[in-house]
């Protein structure tokens, strides 16, 4: 090299000289058709997606974006809301959620598992009003201890809320 | 330092009141229109084209690439904030086409497919001056140099290549280049130099 190390003079003449590597004559002339052809067809054979569609012209009015973001808040909290208010436990005393202890039996008669199997000479379950109402939710098996809340089904696990529970009361009768 | 003398008509030379001309054009593509967007490539295609062509090359991969970079700018148009000018983004989103497009070349062979020299290049002053003093064998042909310095160009990193290429054969400054790459400018200045040296030695056997 005749240069010194630092000295690219010739170097960058070289490297300009790489602006003469020109495309065949004409090549641009077309050029910009064929992407603009390109671009078209690409957007013919993909389609936007519905949703894309729907959210193209927020691109460009950021207001309108805003205000529908609003709407779209707004009516989430009011369906959050109205299911709170559906949830909510009216508080009649028709809904029963106190546990129903095995040991005391349906319709308050202490019996045993195998004493409820037993039902010859009975006639059947007769309503009656004077005993305490009955609930599924305390209906645990191996359950022991009377009147806790040890065996407390979780609110709404067997009653869904907001469904008035028929209150069916049974009573063993001997006759 | 002199600077070496530009080509009239050439890439290199800055694209006539683009940063102020193109706005309009802009704010026409970026609401889908396709017409203002064809007189936007229009106005950018032959220094896209060269940015992919002397990185690569390779004229076909060359004319895929810049295409690509016109279509990719055409769905990204959306993004593009206007923080720098269009033909800084459009110049960058061509530079990553390129980018991903060689790293995924890496491992493949190569094949250069050079185009042909246009009729000022036998009588670029500064050219003939170069090969009269520095090449007493005559037989280097202009398609030798021409086939060297490209072999040279591709022994370079990318980014070596692409500061070289947007510095030295297609005329950016400095912080043009730093934005479109993403550095800073000292960055692009010592990747300048570096690619430099190593062209510097590597064509040095050419040119005793």
């Amino acid at each position: 090299m005749t240069q010194p190390p630092e000295d690219f003079t010739d170097l960058r003449r070289m490297l300009a000289w790489k602006r003469h590597e020109t495309p065949p004559p004409g090549y641009f002339n077309g050029f910009s058709a064929k992407v603009i052809a390109r671009i078209e067809a690409s957007e013919l054979a993909a389609p936007l997606p519905w949703w894309r569609a729907f959210l193209a012209p927020l691109n460009w009015q950021r207001g309108l974006a805003g205000a529908n973001a609003l709407i779209c808040v707004g009516t989430g909290l009011v369906g959050v809301a109205a299911y709170q208010a559906a949830r909510s436990v009216p508080e009649d005393d028709n809904a029963v959620w106190a546990p129903l202890p095995l040991q005391a039996g349906i319709g308050g008669h202490s019996r045993s598992p195998a004493g409820l199997l037993d039902t010859a000479g009975t006639t059947g379950p007769v309503f009656s009003s004077d005993t305490g109402p009955v609930s599924l939710a305390g209906f645990t098996m191996g359950a022991s201890s009377g009147g806790t809340n040890d065996h407390m089904a979780p609110p709404g696990l067997f009653s869904p809320p907001g469904i008035r529970q028929l209150q069916p009361r049974f009573v063993f009768s001997d006759r | 330092m002199k600077e070496p003398p530009a080509t009239p008509g050439q890439p290199s030379d800055p694209p006539p009141g683009a940063a102020q001309d193109d706005r309009p054009l802009v704010a026409r593509a970026k609401a889908g229109d396709l017409g203002a967007y064809d007189q936007l490539i229009q106005l950018y295609q032959q220094r896209i084209y060269g940015l992919c062509y002397h990185l690569t090359s390779n004229h076909e991969d060359a004319n895929d690439l810049a295409q690509d970079a016109f279509i990719k700018a055409w769905k990204a148009l959306g993004s593009f904030k206007g923080d720098s000018s269009f033909y800084t983004w459009i110049y960058r989103v061509a530079y990553n086409t390129c980018l991903n497009h060689l790293k995924t070349r890496r491992h493949r062979t190569h094949h250069i497919s050079l185009n042909d020299l246009d009729h000022n290049a036998e009588h670029d002053p500064g050219l003939v001056e170069l090969i009269s003093q520095n090449t007493p064998r005559r037989e280097a042909s202009l398609a030798e140099l021409q086939k060297s310095l490209n072999d040279a160009l591709l022994k370079l990193s990318e980014e070596h290549r692409t500061v070289v290429v947007l510095h030295d054969v297609q005329g950016l400054p400095h912080d043009e280049i730093a934005k479109i790459m993403g550095c800073n400018p000292g960055t692009v200045r010592s990747r300048l130099f570096y690619a430099r040296q190593q062209l510097q030695a590597w064509l040095s056997d050419l040119r005793k």
